[in-house]
Order: structure tokens, then C-alpha cells, then sequence
């Protein structure tokens, strides 16, 4: 065999590996949107969930999914901005960085269910939090760090180092041209990775498992007084989200109409994910293309 | 102490650097005047570029670099312990070999320095803008697009954003590591032509790998070989009456 008819041959088995790989995705986005779309409706995505009968909908998990998601981003970011920025700009080699990075690996490569568990005896039980979107956002915090401080750390690695050279040929201070230089011309590829994670949060269901709970009280969405118990804002009740809920029904649902709103519950999930990552790239691209040319 | 009329603008002694337990500068003596061109010239891995960047203190962002010697730049001792390095940089201004403008608009890249120094009347700014801009030879090409992005440039004209930026904050000295080798010969051209006309305002060392850039450019023109210095003197006496064998060698082309 000579060397063109094995290049041939390799070229054909990795086209075919790459299409096995598409073909997955694309068929299981199918199975899921075509069971689980007819059954959408206005109805269907703002009612709350029946226990015993038809008709329900998924109004609150879905409500709350959206504030779980906020409030765990509003927790993570900062945190992992600041040792984003640590980690690439300021941390020099030695012992104290390699054991930051070690624990953010160990972190991350932690099963999400071992997080919930440890939310679960941490803050439900031992801070007395109960289950509450506090502790669901402490845990997705846990679970969505490790991944959005590397995320970050990439996005900066990515600025050239010329650019750190003319900030301090300039005259900044280090602190100066992470703030004026650095992050500015990152925060495209960052804002990609942050709409990314929040993919990735937004479908999680073990981590909340025990954290946020798996009950949907019934809200009163004319209140926004976070202190009440029965507004949607208070950060003390307990939240099913929409990953939970497709978990709970499928596991001990006896309501008449359950395949369908597994089903329905299963294509708004992944809709919604769907858009996030469409909408990374989209939001990404624009924010570089309004910085590079006004 | 600080004196106003001293002659040379920075005067260095016995400049030594070693990279861990590498010596790669064995000894530097060289001395620079308050006005016009300085050019470094050697084969690469001569020193030139690693003494230059030694002024400014560029040596600092890396670990492992030592430097000794005596600094003397109007008056500062650019070593000493007290001498803070982001004040030292605002008063030594440098150009690099890529073009390196900040990813804003080119107006926002050449008052960038000047933001961060709290200045912030409107039209002390676009007046700055204008000066900068007109010094750097790349007024007239980007006026009406002020607010564009810099990176939306031609690298040649990225490179004279890079050169305004540092002209805007008024430094004493400017150094200029390999300028125009990443560049075409026409923008080479305009930035020669630039520096030509700053010449009589300011202090200037540039390294360059083109010897007949140095001859063009430069008033003075130092040769240096494996981290010492060979020979410094004008320009045309460097390149036509050499007084070292090794200079000579280098400026005929014998080798490098």
C-alpha cells in the first residue's frame, strides 16, 4: 500500500468517525425535540406541575431553574474571575500554586452527585440552610468553579504576552494592566465561557438533588418581596428546577400524563441549553468584533 | 543628587546580567547624549537587545535575571531599591519589534498613558491626540477615523499607534527594540522618516539587525559581540573607518 492510498484511507475513517459522532448528537436532539414538542404550549411552560392529574406544566421549575442559574453565576463568577486572574497573571511557580491548581482539578473531576451529598450535610444540615435555592446555589457554586476558573484562565492565556510588555513598558502597574489591558481584551472569549457554564449549570440535577430539594411549592409571582416564604425571589424555599423535576417524574411521577411531560420538560431542557450555546459563540463573536472595530 | 545640565542623558557602567548562571552581558560601559539617534548592531544573541531592555527594567517581569552595574539616567539610579519601576517606564518610553496597539480604538490607545496619569479635560486630550499622532507621522492617515479600532490597522501603521502611545506621555528617552523588522519596507521607510524628524526632541537607542537602518538613521552606532561591547562611535566612522578588526569584519558582511 502506498503512502497516497493510506493517507486516503485514514482521511476516510476520520470523516467517518467525525460523522458517527454528529450523527449521535443530531439523532438524539431529534428523538428528544420530536417526543417533546408537541406537547409544548404557552400553558404547559408558565403552570405549575399537577401531582395527581393531567395538565400540569412546568411554570415554577422553570422560573426557578433561570434563578438558581443567576444566583450561582452572581456566586461563581467572582470567585472565579479572581483566581482566573491569580492564576495567569500573578502566580509564580512554586508550591502554593501547584496546590491551587491541583485542588481545582481534584474539584472538577468530582462526581456532581459527591458535591450534592456534601452541600446536603454542610448547608441543608449542619448551616441549617434546609433545602433551599441558598444551598442549590452554594452547591452549583462548588460544581461550576473549577470550569469557569479554567475557562477564564484559557481566555487570558490567550492575550499576548506583548500586550502585558507595552502595559508595563507604558508604565502600568501589573494591577493596571490586567484591569485596563488584559481583561478588556478578554472579555469576549470570558463572556463565551461564562454563557457555556451556564449551560452546564442549568442542566444539572444531582448536585440539587439534595440541596435545592425536589419540591415546587406553589409561588405567588405578584410578590417580590424576597422575605416571603411563598415570593418567587425568597432565596430560603425550597426549588425543584427542570432538570430535577424530569428526574423526580420519571423516578415516582403517578400523574396520567407523564411521558408527555417528561417529554415536554426533556425539549425545553434542551432548548434552552441549545440557545445558551448558540448564543455563546454569537454573543463572543459580536463583543470582539464591537472591540476590534468600532 | 540631581543635575539639570548633565550631559549625557543615561550613563552606564560595568552592566552585567546574567540569565540563572549564564553571563550574557560582560561588562557594558556606554554613555548616551540628551538628543538624537543611538544605534546597537551585533549578530543576534550579541547582547544589544538584552542591554537595551536592562534601561527600563524590562528584565524585572522575568524571574531568574540578574543585573549589576551603575544606571545613571538624569540624576536616577535606576537600580536603587527606591526607584519604583512604573515611574522609571513612564520616564523611558519603549517601542517593541511587533506592533503591539491595545485592542481600543486608536484614539483611546494614545491617550491611554495619559488617562491613567488622571488627566482627563476633553480637549488637553484630543490636543495630545493630534501632537502625538502628527509626531508619529500618522496624523493624516487616520484623523477621520479616530474611533476605529487600532487593531484594524496596517501593521506598519499599528506599529506609529505603538510609537504615539509612548510620544504622548512625554518621556525623556525612547527605546526602540528591532522597530521596523516586522514590517514591510515601506512602513520601515515611514518609520525611519518619523524617527528621523524626532531626532533633535528626544533621546534615542535603537537596536536594529539592518546595518544600513543604522547608517541612515543613527548619530552614533554602537557594535557589540557575545555580551561585549566592541566599539561605539559616529555613525560613519563605524561603518567606514572602522577601529576593530571584528567591527570591520561585521559592517563588510565577513560574518553574522
Amino acid at each position: 500500500m502506498n503512502a497516497k492510498t493510506a493517507d486516503k484511507i485514514a482521511t476516510g475513517v476520520i470523516y467517518a468517525i467525525s460523522g458517527i459522532v454528529a450523527l449521535i448528537l443530531i439523532s438524539m436532539l431529534a428523538f428528544i425535540l420530536i417526543r417533546g414538542v408537541p406537547h409544548l404550549s404557552w400553558h404547559f411552560l408558565t403552570s405549575p406541575a399537577r401531582a395527581f392529574e393531567a395538565g400540569g406544566g412546568i411554570g415554577i421549575q422553570l422560573f426557578n431553574s433561570f434563578y438558581l442559574l443567576i444566583l450561582a453565576m452572581l456566586i461563581s463568577f467572582p470567585i472565579a474571575l479572581g483566581a482566573a486572574i491569580y492564576l495567569n497573571e500573578y502566580a509564580k511557580k512554586g508550591r502554593f500554586t501547584s496546590i491551587v491548581r491541583t485542588a481545582i482539578e481534584i474539584l472538577s473531576s468530582l462526581p456532581s452527585v459527591v458535591v450534592g451529598l456534601f452541600g446536603f450535610l454542610i448547608f441543608v444540615v449542619q448551616f441549617g440552610f434546609g433545602f433551599s435555592i441558598l444551598s442549590g446555589a452554594i452547591a452549583l457554586t462548588i460544581f461550576n468553579l473549577p470550569l469557569l476558573t479554567r475557562s477564564i484562565e484559557t481566555s487570558l492565556a490567550q492575550i499576548p504576552n506583548l500586550q502585558r510588555e507595552a502595559g508595563s513598558a507604558l508604565g502600568l502597574s501589573r494591577w493596571e494592566t490586567v484591569i485596563h489591558v488584559i481583561l478588556p481584551a478578554a472579555v469576549p472569549s470570558i463572556v463565551t465561557g461564562v454563557v457555556l457554564s451556564a449551560g452546564r449549570v442549568f442542566g444539572e440535577a444531582a448536585a440539587l438533588i439534595y440541596t435545592a430539594g425536589q419540591s415546587a411549592p406553589a409561588l405567588n409571582f405578584a410578590d417580590w418581596n424576597p422575605f416571603n416564604i411563598s415570593s418567587p425571589l425568597n432565596p430560603m424555599r425550597p426549588a425543584e428546577t427542570l432538570a430535577v423535576h424530569i428526574w423526580k417524574i420519571n423516578s415516582e411521577g403517578i400523574m396520567p400524563d407523564l411521558n408527555a411531560v417528561s417529554a415536554g420538560a426533556s425539549a425545553v431542557l434542551i432548548i434552552v441549553v441549545l440557545l445558551f450555546n448558540f448564543s455563546a459563540r454569537k454573543i463572543g463573536a459580536k463583543l470582539y468584533k464591537k472591540l476590534t472595530s468600532a | 543628587m540631581t543635575d539639570s545640565k548633565q550631559k549625557n542623558i543615561l550613563e552606564t557602567r560595568d552592566v552585567k546580567l546574567w540569565y540563572g548562571q549564564k553571563e550574557a552581558l560582560h561588562g557594558i560601559n556606554l554613555n548616551f547624549p540628551q538628543k538624537g539617534i543611538t544605534a546597537l548592531i551585533g549578530p543576534s544573541g550579541s547582547g544589544k537587545s538584552t542591554y537595551l531592555r536592562a534601561i527600563n527594567r524590562m528584565h524585572d517581569l522575568e524571574e531568574n535575571i540578574t543585573v549589576t552595574g551603575s544606571f545613571n539616567f538624569n540624576g536616577t539610579d535606576i537600580y536603587a531599591p527606591t526607584t519604583d519601576t512604573v515611574d522609571l517606564r513612564k520616564r523611558i518610553g519603549m517601542v517593541f519589534q511587533q506592533p503591539n496597539p491595545f485592542p481600543f480604538s486608536i484614539y483611546e490607545n494614545v491617550i491611554f498613558g495619559l488617562k491613567l496619569a488622571g488627566i482627563k479635560d476633553k480637549s488637553a486630550l484630543d490636543e495630545a491626540v493630534e501632537k502625538s499622532l502628527k509626531q508619529a507621522s500618522l496624523w493624516d492617515e487616520v484623523k477621520d477615523d479616530l474611533h476605529k479600532s487600532a487593531l484594524g490597522l496596517s501593521g506598519g501603521q499599528q506599529q506609529r499607534v505603538s510609537l504615539a502611545r509612548v510620544l504622548a506621555t512625554s518621556p525623556e528617552l525612547l527605546l526602540l527594540d528591532e522597530p521596523t523588522s516586522a514590517l514591510d519596507p515601506v512602513s520601515s521607510h515611514n518609520i525611519e522618516e518619523t524617527l528621523l524628524n524626532l531626532r533633535n526632541d528626544y533621546a534615542m537607542i535603537i537596536v536594529t539587525h539592518s546595518m544600513s537602518q543604522a547608517s541612515r538613521i543613527s548619530d552614533r552606532t554602537a557594535f557589540f559581540l557575545s555580551g561585549n561591547l566592541i566599539e561605539l562611535d559616529d555613525t560613519k566612522h563605524i561603518f567606514l573607518n572602522p577601529q576593530k578588526q571584528e567591527t570591520q569584519d561585521y559592517v563588510s558582511g565577513r560574518f553574522g
